[in-house]
Formats: C-alpha cells, sequence, structure tokens
C-alpha cells in the first residue's frame, strides 16, 4: 500500500512543470495556432491572444492548480470530488464529472491522432509517403490526400479493420498500449520520467525543423518569391483591420483556452498530487511559459513558412483552409518532398516531435479517469487501470471504426473537446472566486510559492476572466451551434458520437454516486466543512 | 516580409522566449537552494 501511494507522488519540481507543460503543448501548438494567426490578422492576432494569455489563460490556469492542491491536501484526486469540495455540495460533484469525461472522451480520438503521427515517422524514416517532388503540384497533393485517407479510414467507415488495411491498427495498439503501461506504473516512475525526457528531445527535435526551414532561403530560382523571409512574412505581417473583428478576439481566447489545457480536468488531478509547501505559483507560470515557446516560438516560425516555401501565398492559403489535419498531414509531408535528400529525415523527425507532443498530451488524459476510478470506485491500480483502458479502448474503437469524413471524430471534439471546456472552466473559476472565496484562494495558492502572484491577478479571477469568458463562450456558441446541430440531424455518425458521449458522461455520474457513498461513510471532509489552513 | 512583420514576430518571440528564461532561471534558483525534490511533507 505504502508502495502505491509513493506511485502517486511527483519526484521533482522540473518533473511536475514538464508533465503539465507536456499536457498542454500538442498538436495544436504546432498546426492550429500559426492556421488561428494567419487567417486573424496574421502578427496583429498576437494582441487578442496576448490579452487572452493574461486575463483568462494563466489566471484560470492558477485557480486550477490551486483547486487541484488543496483538493488533494483533502485527500482526494478527481475532478467530481475536488470540485465538490470548491462549490460545496452534491450538485458541484455531479457537474465535476465534466472533469473526468472531458480528457476521457478526447483520448478516444486524441490517440487515433497520435496514431497517425507514429505511422507517418515510420513512413518517412523507410522512403516517405509517395510524393513525387517532379509531379505537378495537383499529382502530389493528390498522392498526399490519398495516403491520409488510407492512413486514417477518412474514406470509408470499417476501413482500418479491412485485412489489407491493418497498418493503421497496429500502429494504434502500440500506442495505446505504450500510454496505458505509462499510466499503470504511476505518477512519478511512469508520467513524471516520460515526460522528462520527451519535452527535451521535443524541443530539439523542433529545433532541428526550424533550422532546417529558416536556411531554406529560395529553393526554388523560377519562384523568387517563395522564399523564408516571405514565408515569415505570411504569418507575422499585421492586419490592423482585423483587430476590429469579433471574431478575431473569439480565436485568440479560444486558441489560448485549448492550447494551455485549462478546464480540461487535468491540471486539478496532476496538481492534486502536491503537497501543502510545493509551489504552485511560479510552477504554473513556467508550464504555461513553455508551452508558449512552442506554440509561438516554434509553432509561429515553421509551419507556415515551410509551407509558403514551396507551396506560395495560395497553396498555404488552401492549406490553411483545409483545417489543422489538412495542413499537418496533407499539406507538409508535400513540403518535405521538396527538401531533397534530407526531407524524409525532417519529416521523420516533425512527426516524431508531434508524436511526443501528442503521448505527452494523451497520458494526461488518462490519468484523471484512472484515479477516479480508483477513488470513487475504491478499486485498487490493476483493476482500475484495467476499467480504464476498457472503456478508452472501446471509445477508440468507435472512432476508428466510424472513421469517414472524421464526422464522428469532429462530434467528439466539438462537443466534449470545445464545448465543455468551456463549461468546466467557467464552473473552475466562479467556485474558485466566488465560493471558496478570492481571499483564501490567494492564501492557498501562497502556500510554499516561489512568486508572489500579482495582486491585480486576483481582481483578474473575479471580476475579469469569468465574465471574459462568458462573452467568449456565447461567441463560441452562435458561431458554431447552427452548423453543429445541422450534422448531427443530418449524420448517423454524429449522432452515435452523442450517444458514446452520454453512455460515458452516464456511467461516470454513476461512479460519482457510488464515491460519493463511499466517502461519507468513510467520514470524509468532501463539502469542506472544516477548512485548511 | 514588412517592417511590422518584423516587429510583431521578434516583440512576440522576445515575450515568450523572456517569460520562459525567466521562470527557468527562477526554478534553477530555487533548485539550487532548497533542491529540486518537492516537499516531503514533514
Amino acid at each position: 500500500m505504502a508502495g502505491e501511494k509513493k506511485l502517486d507522488e511527483w519526484g521533482t519540481r522540473f518533473g511536475v512543470i514538464l508533465a503539465v507543460a507536456g499536457s498542454a503543448v500538442g498538436l495544436g501548438n504546432f498546426l492550429r495556432f500559426p492556421g488561428q494567426a494567419a487567417q486573424n490578422g496574421g502578427g496583429a492576432f498576437i494582441s487578442p491572444y496576448f490579452c487572452a494569455l493574461i486575463f483568462l489563460g494563466i489566471p484560470i490556469g492558477w485557480a486550477e492548480w490551486t483547486m487541484g492542491r488543496y483538493g488533494g491536501r483533502k485527500g482526494f484526486r478527481s475532478a467530481p470530488a475536488i470540485m465538490g469540495i470548491f462549490g460545496r455540495g452534491s450538485a458541484a460533484r455531479y457537474v465535476g464529472s465534466i472533469g473526468v469525461l472531458i480528457p476521457v472522451a478526447v483520448s478516444f480520438y486524441y490517440t487515433f491522432v497520435e496514431t497517425w503521427c507514429l505511422g507517418y515517422c515510420w513512413h518517412f524514416l523507410t522512403g516517405g509517403i509517395g510524393v513525387n517532388p517532379q509531379a505537378a503540384i495537383a499529382e502530389q497533393t493528390g498522392a498526399s490526400r490519398a495516403f491520409f485517407a488510407e492512413s486514417t479510414g477518412f474514406g470509408a467507415d470499417g476501413a482500418l479493420f479491412r485485412l489489407h488495411n491493418l497498418e493503421t491498427l497496429l500502429f494504434f495498439m502500440i500506442v495505446f498500449s505504450i500510454n496505458i503501461s505509462l499510466v499503470y506504473r504511476g505518477i512519478s516512475k511512469g508520467i513524471e520520467k516520460f515526460c522528462s525526457w520527451a519535452m527535451p528531445s521535443m524541443a530539439v527535435c523542433a529545433l532541428i525543423v526550424l533550422i532546417r526551414v529558416l536556411t531554406l532561403g529560395t529553393p526554388d530560382p523560377a519562384h523568387p518569391d517563395q522564399n523564408v523571409v516571405n514565408g515569415l512574412g505570411y504569418m507575422w505581417n499585421p492586419n490592423f483591420s482585423a483587430l476590429g473583428n469579433f471574431r478575431t478576439w473569439l480565436a485568440a481566447a479560444g486558441q489560448v483556452f485549448f492550447t494551455l489545457s485549462v478546464g480540461f480536468g487535468v491540471i486539478i488531478n496532476y496538481a492534486s498530487y502536491l503537497r501543502k509547501k510545493d509551489d504552485i505559483a511560479l510552477s504554473g507560470l513556467t508550464a504555461s511559459a513553455t508551452n508558449e515557446v512552442f506554440e509561438v516560438g516554434f509553432g509561429g516560425m515553421i509551419t507556415l513558412t515551410a509551407a509558403f516555401i514551396f507551396l506560395g501565398v495560395t497553396g498555404t492559403t488552401e492549406a490553411v483552409s483545409t483545417g489543422n489535419f489538412g495542413l499537418g498531414f496533407q499539406t507538409l509531408p508535400v513540403v518535405f518532398a521538396h527538401m531533397g535528400s534530407l526531407g524524409n529525415l525532417v519529416g521523420a523527425v516533425w512527426f516524431f516531435m508531434l508524436f511526443l507532443a501528442a503521448i505527452t498530451s494523451s497520458l494526461s488524459m488518462y490519468q484523471p479517469a484512472l484515479a477516479f476510478s480508483q477513488e470513487a470506485l475504491g478499486l485498487s491500480r490493476k483493476p482500475a487501470t484495467a476499467a480504464m483502458a476498457g472503456l478508452c479502448i472501446v471509445g477508440s474503437f468507435g472512432v476508428m471504426w466510424f472513421s469517414k469524413g472524421g464526422v464522428f471524430l469532429d462530434t467528439i471534439d466539438f462537443w466534449v473537446g470545445s464545448f465543455l471546456i468551456f463549461v468546466m472552466a467557467a464552473l473552475q473559476i466562479i467556485f474558485f472566486s466566488w465560493i471558496f472565496g478570492i481571499e483564501r484562494g490567494r492564501k492557498e495558492a501562497h502556500n510554499g510559492a516561489l512568486i508572489r502572484i500579482p495582486d491585480v491577478m486576483w481582481f483578474v479571477m473575479r471580476y475579469v476572466a469569468p465574465p471574459y469568458l462568458i462573452v467568449v463562450f456565447i461567441g463560441f456558441c452562435v458561431q458554431n451551434m447552427k452548423s453543429s446541430a445541422q450534422l448531427i440531424a443530418a449524420s448517423t455518425a454524429a449522432k452515435l458520437a452523442l450517444g458514446l458521449i452520454a453512455l460515458t458522461t452516464a456511467a461516470l455520474l454513476a461512479g460519482v454516486r457510488i464515491g460519493e457513498k463511499r466517502w461519507r461513510a468513510a467520514g470524509l471532509d468532501i463539502d469542506d466543512k472544516i477548512p485548511l489552513d | 516580409m514588412t517592417a511590422g512583420g518584423w516587429i510583431f514576430m521578434f516583440v512576440s518571440l522576445g515575450i515568450v522566449w523572456g517569460l520562459a528564461v525567466w521562470c527557468y532561471r527562477r526554478v534553477f534558483v530555487s533548485h539550487r537552494t532548497s533542491g529540486n525534490q518537492l516537499d516531503d511533507g514533514s
């Protein structure tokens, strides 16, 4: 039992920071951020982006770290129990199940996307994906799209389960096994140890690709305008008129929000393994800063610059319009094919980096569910891991079977990976600043703190972040709800995805009910009637 | 690349790298003074 307890503790300060940063750094840093910036004012996008970082991302992040550590001191690890403490009651515990639903349901498709990254890395190491740089550009993009459709099953439902096309399934089993074995090893021996080498390795990979891209010069003398400087200009030239558009501010807030993993249910769980005198103020800020280096420092410099140099304005704009997957898995492979003899190696390094970014995130998605099943159902580590793995593999197989057009995946991404994150973050910041109390929150956050959180940030947490978040949430709903509702009405896959979300929610709510009874019977202070100092 | 593009790029990179370096320096300093190990509860 003592050994099991030791598994559930962080070992070092760097370990916690790198694990939280690893959770935040994902594919969105390299693919979503540059696309959002280019579509919303280029360099000018950075102004609303940093506003959202200061007034939304960092303060909510600090609140979540504080909630997690306080909940941990009360003996809880899972979002439902911790939300119950901060919201003081059963209702808060039940809505807190969103903090387990989000990571679990997102893992259903995220591990699948992680599989693509490993598969692409393997193919680039072994000769590329069949794009001929001498052919016409339409033929090259056609080959890249065909490879993407085959490896993701986007062409037809069940395509990945046909006997001649089992490669993706094989890669999935490898990726899933790595994830489960690392989570099973525990916080310090599994997640922390892995992130401690994966994060620096990811930075080295990003640096290699960045240097290669910035030294490309003008590779095609027939197109002298397609060079590195103009590629950077495509991403960074400011269009100030975009700042007058609400959509730009919405896109910036959404990007900050998703990139930092706030409202995801992960930070609250990770921070619960900290102790009273462990710093959270500097650790939270450092994890966010690390994420920003990967997003702005690498993502903002590599992706679109590389695409522009080989595809020009029209090709890059088309690539951005195809979304994150189109840019990352259809366009960039074409770009790597044009990089000459080193192209395949650069491609392999790029996709290995994406794989590391994805796996450090997916690990953080499994851990909250594992903690919840241990805590609520009273299971020991082995059966809890088995229960969590069973649920996740069913969900992931659903995503992989209903793969046509990515509708099933997109539906989970929209309703859980976007909509519910807003809901969870809003609940967290309201519980923290209005029910738990900002003064208690401030005192708790500064226990063992290595830096002092500026006074203005407490004002921001109470009066600025909640309305800011609500406005962004309303804007998000207005912008997306209609099309999403139409998709559900028209698509069976979308309906099935919602059914899967509903079943998972029902299982989690049942878990909360069982857990609540157990915690009360054990005499735990689940409603925070005796505040800790 | 316009002058505005260069300015936005360098200011943004300066902010994110500057913040990260500042944070990690503080973490390293605390590591030197009190060790990288987290509080053992004693």
